[in-house]
């Protein structure tokens, strides 16, 4: 029994951490499911003339989740990415998704460990180049745009991080 | 297009072979995902300054 009992302990923890990896993905997809329905609904708010709030009400929980180090990796696998990209793109009128919001994403951006496979699944650089471009965002936002672009961009043109010019 | 087309084209003059660029462009696009808000922008800017 002595003999056993650690075993079935272990066997046991590791079910568990299976169980919470499981839970987390899950969380997260229906996070990025609501991202996409707030997109919508805003895009459809904007045509009918009515205010888009639908991304703003979401973004505490928004916040809460993606900016936790511990699932930044599980972010990523679950392409929130994607949905971070619909939350940043101009409205039906060109307008630009609120500052509150271009704020918060463009600072998880910069937290998490983004790599070129996540971007072409994402999408997510052609905005930043739409954010590099326009002369709307405000200037920390635009500088932000550009060292994303930088740092995404080193990986496939085969330069370092130490490249400069 | 400018912008992503001016990057592309410094990497060319780098010296960066197609396949590379060939990948900028599949991640970063070719410029003309959001020209349609860029154009929107680039038309009410001179109202804007008119207001100003």
């Amino acid at each position: 029994d002595a003999a056993l009992k650690p075993n079935g302990k272990k066997k046991k923890r590791k079910l568990d951490d299976v169980d919470l990896e499981q839970l987390q993905d899950e969380k997260l997809s229906e996070l990025r499911d609501e991202m996409r329905q707030a997109a919508i609904a805003d895009a459809e708010a904007v045509r009918d003339g009515q205010a888009a709030t639908n991304k703003l009400k979401l973004l505490p929980k928004v916040r809460d989740l993606l900016r936790r180090q511990n699932l930044a990796d599980s972010v990523l696998d679950n392409n929130l990415l994607e949905a971070v990209r619909m939350w940043l793109e101009p409205l039906p009128d060109a307008s630009l998704p609120a500052y509150a919001i271009q704020k918060e994403l463009f600072a998880i951006l910069e937290s998490l460990p983004i790599k070129t496979i996540h971007l072409r699944e994402s999408g997510i650089g052609k905005i930043m180049i739409f954010y590099q471009r326009s002369k709307r965002p405000p200037l920390a936002i635009k500088h932000t745009a550009d060292r994303l672009v930088g740092k995404w961009s080193r990986p496939i043109i085969g330069r370092s991080d130490n490249y400069k010019d | 297009p400018k912008s992503t087309a001016a990057s592309a084209e410094t990497l060319e003059l780098a010296g960066i072979d197609p396949e590379q660029l060939n990948e900028f462009y599949e991640v970063f696009g070719d410029g003309e995902e959001y020209a349609w808000a860029l154009e929107v922008e680039e038309d009410a800017d001179p109202l804007t300054q008119l207001g100003e």
